[in-house]
């Protein structure tokens, strides 16, 4: 194993609470550079951006801009495009709204049964503003997104696909390929809900050939609050913002207003600066790793993870196998077992798993689950992690079955 | 850490279903009042079926959850007490919420008072007096 649990400041002393994390689909723990860029931006670069002309407030705004750029670097594309949100359901809601405004009644957009409810939502709220068509593409039995049945769903009449690069639930990595061959046959835009994929880079979105791309700081190893809404200059530019107020003007009567260009117009007030500079630390650092390497070792211990759930009779997993397109996020359902019990077994091993519908309670609807017990790795876990978690688990179906 | 939540008694509760609900082959009573409360960040979900007797009182009370152990547990207690009158259900929801917040264990509740010590949880015990709140307030 490579020496990435160093870079972690939460395993820098024993860890009384959930020693063996494997929650970070939901959150990564943060990176070393991305702790120190947030407490000095806390503490030496305290100061709102790109109004002061004092020497604080210009280092403030030109260490935000550094991390745009950062960001941009990262994912391939120009800092103009990068827009600082809160998070990934910021990002989509901004798109969706944006879009939106562009849509006529009948006009469709194609989403998943496996979305998470930040890619759904947004969209859905369009049937209602708007009035156009929301059309979910179905899952097979064990949650799997049917590209036949994706092909079938879009039609001359689809303005957007939204899909999840990579399922928060199942871990199965989408076919960006091929979904972005079928978008474009019909001239739809394709966007992807990168909150998942984004750390199993590296993303080069301009090869992926997607419009925009959404991502959250804190599953990126970076700090909570903070988020990227990426998208093509060309769209951005005709997007309307979703909030409105300081910062994102260019002019403003009693009357009327007229917006700055992106990616300010979708900055609204004043940005989480200190997340957003930790944001850009962390994939500077994420940039100078090995990612074949981290991939691998992750890669090694969900087969790890897989084969020793297969030996457990009450399990069955949801998603990819070992041999499929998927990310250390690994779903799994324990006969006769709810997964809130599942977890707190867990938890009593020091195992840190999540358990319940993950926001997406129309796949769980469609799986006929209440939810699943969920394990995910990162590059800091290790085989030891992975044991703990098959030792709780064989507890927990002994416990609860 | 967790504590021993799963106990024995806690998981006999969770499996009894001397209070589940029949299955639904017959038309129900016409004064079969049905409500249902979920928790929506775990998805836990409690049906429970009632026939009033009386200004404020319980001739029947069956369920059908589907949630976690916790959940059903809190559940069985809650229809095998039945309680009498609105300001019994009253009472009784303030022991237990009380028990959650450290205080004293009403005996009958004493297989769920590990939860306590997990407010995550919590929800999951009072879920069944939500729904129990519901069947007044229904009806």
């Amino acid at each position: 194993m490579s020496d990435w649990r160093t870079w972690f400041p939460f395993l820098a002393e024993p860890q009384p609470l959930s020693p063996h994390y494997l929650d970070n689909a939901a959150t990564t723990q943060i990176v070393r550079p991305a702790l120190d860029a947030l407490i000095r931006a806390e503490v030496q670069l305290r100061a709102n951006v790109h109004r002061a002309v004092h020497a604080r407030g210009e280092a403030a705004t030109q260490a935000l801009e550094q991390a745009r750029t950062a960001i941009a670097a990262a994912f391939g594309v120009v800092a103009e495009e990068i827009i600082f949100t809160s998070g990934t359901t910021h990002a989509l809601n901004l798109l969706a709204n944006g879009l939106g405004a562009g849509l006529q009644p009948g006009d469709q957009v194609v989403v998943s049964a496996l979305e998470h409810h930040a890619n759904l939502l947004p969209w859905q709220q369009l049937v209602r503003t708007c009035g156009i068509r929301l059309v979910a593409v179905p899952v097979d039995g064990d949650g799997t997104l049917s590209l036949t049945a994706l092909a079938q769903a879009i039609t001359p009449r689809t303005r957007v696909v939204a899909l999840g690069h990579a399922s928060n639930v199942t871990g199965a990595v989408l076919d960006v390929a091929a979904v972005r061959a079928m978008s474009a046959a019909v001239g739809a835009k394709l966007v992807l809900d990168g909150a998942q994929m984004a750390r199993h880079g590296p993303v080069d979105l301009m090869a992926l050939g997607v419009d925009a791309y959404a991502c959250s700081g804190h599953k990126l190893f970076g700090p909570t609050g903070i988020g990227v809404l990426w998208a093509k200059a060309d769209l951005l530019a005709t997007l309307p913002p979703l909030l409105v107020g300081g910062s994102m003007i260019r002019q403003v009567t009693l009357d009327s207003a007229t917006w700055a260009d992106p990616p300010r117009r979708f900055e609204a007030g004043t940005p989480p600066i200190a997340a957003a500079i930790g944001l850009g630390a962390a994939l500077q650092w994420l940039a100078t790793q090995d990612h074949a390497a981290m991939l691998d070792h992750e890669a090694r211990l969900t087969q790890r993870l897989l084969e020793g759930l297969a030996q457990i009779s009450a399990v069955r997993v949801l998603g990819p196998g070992v041999n499929g397109a998927r990310i250390g996020v690994v779903s799994l359902e324990v006969a006769g077992a709810h997964p809130h019990d599942v977890c707190q077994i867990l938890d009593r091993h020091g195992v840190a798993a999540r358990g319940g519908h993950h926001c997406c309670q129309p796949l769980m609807a469609a799986l006929d689950l209440d939810g699943t017990t969920r394990l995910s790795t990162a590059p800091y876990t290790s085989q030891a992690d992975i044991d703990a978690a098959l030792t709780a688990i064989d507890d927990a179906v002994r416990t609860l079955t | 850490m967790s504590d021993d939540l799963y106990g024995a008694d806690l998981m006999a509760l969770a499996r009894d279903g001397r209070h589940a609900a029949p299955p639904a082959t017959t038309p129900p009573p016409e004064d079969l009042v049905e409500v249902r409360a979920d928790n929506p960040l775990c998805g836990d979900r409690v049906l429970l079926f009632a026939q009033r007797e009386g200004q404020d009182g319980l001739a029947t009370l069956t369920h059908r959850v589907r949630g976690c152990a916790v959940c059903k547990a809190a559940t069985t207690l809650v229809c095998a007490a039945i309680p009498a009158n609105r300001t019994r259900l009253d009472a009784l929801e303030a022991e237990v919420r009380a028990m959650l917040d450290g205080g004293p264990v009403p005996p009958t509740f004493s297989p769920l008072a590990p939860a306590a010590r997990h407010a995550s949880r919590h929800a999951c015990v009072l879920l069944p007096f939500e729904a129990l709140r519901r069947v007044w307030a229904e009806g």
